[in-house]
């Protein structure tokens, strides 16, 4: 067991014998964490916060039955999952949006007014915008595959973690990943020609 | 070679190199024959390397986040402590049957209670609006500092053009924040339009100059002002071409822009608002035309 893993066991210990400090360290620890997970999933601080506290809730609520056959952090994630599932099933009449965008670059009468830079802030300005389409991409992904997306690459979990996570065989995990990225790729084709500069 | 549905299946084993040699040169051999599949790989490739930015991203936690789930704790823990006061408090002291209906309907209004909360609770997840916003651009910060783009409604678009290339961003449902980023050590010029208006945003590099006096177009002076005094400014509505001569010699950016640019324009100080939401604020200098 890591230090990081038994240190949350000792905490959970004294948070299930109602030492109240013990859970404040547990969500002082992972609420960073919660929240950019959260956030990723949901693209939105207001969803995203109300999903972390709503999982802060759910664990307190269940620590007593907390058995530490799973790490805190896997536990977490997966409590965060069902939590952002549980929000995703009663907003029915969620939209999604339009993706119908072009980069287009033309000389601009700024051009005389602005001299030739060593770095390109235009550069930063495509490279924004081309995590934002990603971004609205992976709105528009099923909840089960945008989660495998956030989870593999923007938290960087491995297929164990992911599996142990969300209780689910490893072939799945891979499948549903592949599944994932090919709808992902179909969504953006039409913005290809942003993805190839730079 | 393999069909094509069969060769989808296994790009991200191909991507990630955890194919078999059999299987990798039956991949290699079907790439090699069909085109249209090749195609497709090819922007695999790119979705993955799109996806490999990903970890980069900067997510700023809200400052309210540690508030709400304190609240949202000690709401839990209230109904928890409640919820067995009423149970077994409750049960023990009333003995007669009148009462047991009393404690009855306590408790299952205290159910209710806990039933009604759990609305309100999700009815808050759920109660800002989604709805399509009419067309707005705002310059806003973040709490980092710096200068923000924020714009929405579906269907309009903003464009930016610095350096003479110019962006395109599709305004969708909801809000988008872009910023205005500038990593050189001089001050650079961002032209944002929107909805049939232009502003000018100066955005100051990482250092400050010491040179006071110059001359030039707006843009130009903006950018000494922005140099000089590190402070973002904002052009609006202005003819950028009008020509000026300048001592910076003030000590605060708007006095200075108020003493060099005369009758012709006028210099205020706006405070930019943090969004999301933080304690931050960026003081930018709003230059417009003196009406």
């Amino acid at each position: 067991m890591s230090e990081r893993a038994a240190e949350d066991l000792m905490l959970i210990q004294r948070a299930q014998r109602g030492d109240k400090s013990a859970l404040n360290e547990l969500v002082r620890k992972y609420e960073q964490r919660a929240y950019q997970f959260a956030f990723r999933l949901t693209r939105s601080p207001e969803e995203a916060s109300d999903i972390v506290a709503e999982a802060f809730v759910r664990v307190y609520n269940a620590l007593p039955n907390f058995k530490g056959n799973s790490q805190f952090s896997t536990w977490l994630y997966r409590i965060l999952t069902n939590c952002f599932l549980d929000i995703r099933k009663k907003e029915s009449r969620r939209q999604t949006s339009s993706l119908e965008s072009a980069m287009t670059t033309e000389d601009g009468e700024l051009e005389r007014q602005v001299e030739d830079e060593t770095q390109d802030p235009h550069a930063d300005v495509v490279s924004n915008e081309r995590m934002r389409r990603v971004h609205n991409a992976l709105q528009k992904l099923p909840d089960y595959q945008r989660q495998m997306i956030v989870m593999y690459h923007a938290e960087q979990k491995s297929y164990e973690d992911i599996a142990a996570a969300l209780d689910l065989p490893i072939g799945t995990v891979k499948s549903r990943l592949n599944r994932a990225r090919l709808s992902l790729r179909e969504i953006l084709s039409p913005d290809e020609e942003l993805f190839r500069i730079g | 070679m393999l069909k094509p549905e069969k060769a989808r299946e296994l790009f991200s084993d191909y991507y990630e190199g955890r194919l078999d040699s059999a299987m990798k040169g039956a991949m290699d051999a079907t790439l090699y024959a069909d085109r249209e599949l090749k195609s497709d790989y090819r922007s695999f490739e790119l979705t993955m390397q799109a996806l490999a930015e990903l970890p980069e991203e900067v997510i700023e936690v809200p400052q309210y986040l540690s508030t709400r789930i304190a609240t949202r704790l000690e709401e839990a823990q209230a109904k928890r402590e409640q919820s067995w006061t009423h149970l077994l408090g409750g049960w023990l002291r009333w003995r007669n049957v009148a009462t047991a209906a009393l404690a009855l309907m306590v408790l299952v209004s205290g159910l209710f209670s806990i039933n009604s909360d759990a609305r309100t609770n999700v009815a808050g997840l759920f109660g800002f609006d989604k709805t399509a916003a009419p067309a707005s651009l705002e310059l806003v910060t973040g709490p980092q500092g710096g200068v923000r783009v924020m714009y929405g409604g579906e269907g309009s678009e903003v464009r930016i053009t610095v350096g003479g290339k110019q962006t395109v961003l599709k305004a969708e449902r909801g809000r988008q924040i872009t910023p205005l980023e500038n990593p050189n050590r001089r001050a650079v010029a961002f032209l944002v339009e929107f909805a049939g208006k232009r502003s000018v945003v100066v955005v100051p590099g990482t250092d400050r100059s010491p040179r006071r006096t110059g001359e030039g177009n707006l843009v130009e002076f903006g950018r000494a002002l922005a140099d000089a005094y590190g402070s973002p400014v904002e052009i609006r509505d202005a003819n950028t071409e009008d020509r000026y001569a300048w001592n910076l010699a003030q000590t605060q950016p708007a006095e200075a822009a108020k003493a060099n640019l005369g009758d012709r324009l006028q210099a205020s100080v706006k405070e930019l608002r943090s969004e999301p939401s933080s304690g931050t604020l960026t003081r930018l200098i709003l230059l417009t035309p003196n009406n």
